[in-house]
């Protein structure tokens, strides 16, 4: 099972990249686990997640193929 | 159940006052239209520790953006009395003295568009997942806060 992680604004100075790749992940929990391990200085930043562009708030189950969206603190306008 | 319909919101490049300019020539046929309200968001070269900001690179989570644009429209509408309103942002590098929003509401009467243009402004700025990179003169860098 694969899940797309896409990365936004300020957080993709601390990831390098915009778009990861995970696998062996059942749910956001264990997810976030994994990109801590890959980036730690991910921990102390301030975001918000989506998954397939709804945000969640609780620890929620994947699918294979899903996408999940890490958003720092919107800064529009 | 009317069709949910997604309108684009983004522009690639600094809004133009032309494209302004249109906008209200457009609205000349719809006579039933009393007050236009209209915001521009413009970047400021504010100067932090002798430095200048020169520009800012704006980005989104596009799908998710327009989606909750859509809702924010839903609520405007069903909140005031409004004939149309437009909600255009920018995307990429935008120069400071350029637009990068632009917000347009219609009623028959005033005060509707002066509210829901308000309001929109402030919803656009605090709900849409976008971010603005403020680049400085000497081509360093801070992420925009909105306060």
């Amino acid at each position: 099972m694969k899940v797309n992680v896409e990365i936004f604004g300020q957080l993709t100075e601390i990831t390098k990249n915009k778009y990861f790749e995970f696998t062996s992940v059942n749910d956001t929990d264990s997810l976030l686990q994994k990109i801590y391990e890959q980036f730690p200085g991910l921990q102390s930043a301030s975001f918000v997640i989506a998954v397939n562009n709804n945000l969640i708030k609780h620890n929620t189950l994947l699918q294979d193929n899903n996408t999940v969206a890490l958003m720092p603190p919107y800064s529009g306008g | 159940m009317p069709e949910k319909k997604i309108k684009n919101i983004f522009i690639n490049g600094p809004i133009l006052s032309s494209f302004i300019a249109d906008s209200i020539q457009k609205h000349h046929t719809k006579t039933d239209i009393g007050g236009h309200s209209i915001f521009l968001g413009q970047v400021r070269a504010d100067k932090i520790n002798n430095k200048t900001i020169r520009a800012i690179e704006y980005t989104a989570n596009e799908t998710m953006a327009l989606e909750k644009m859509y809702l924010i429209r839903e609520e405007i509408f069903s909140k005031y009395e409004l004939i149309c309103m437009h909600v255009y942002h920018s995307l990429g590098n935008i120069n400071v003295g350029e637009i990068c929003l632009f917000v347009f509401t219609s009623s028959v009467h005033r005060k509707a568009a002066i509210e829901a243009c308000n309001e929109t402004v402030e919803k656009v700025k605090s709900l849409l997942p976008l971010w603005g990179k403020e680049i400085f003169d000497d081509e360093s860098h801070q992420w925009k806060v909105n306060i």
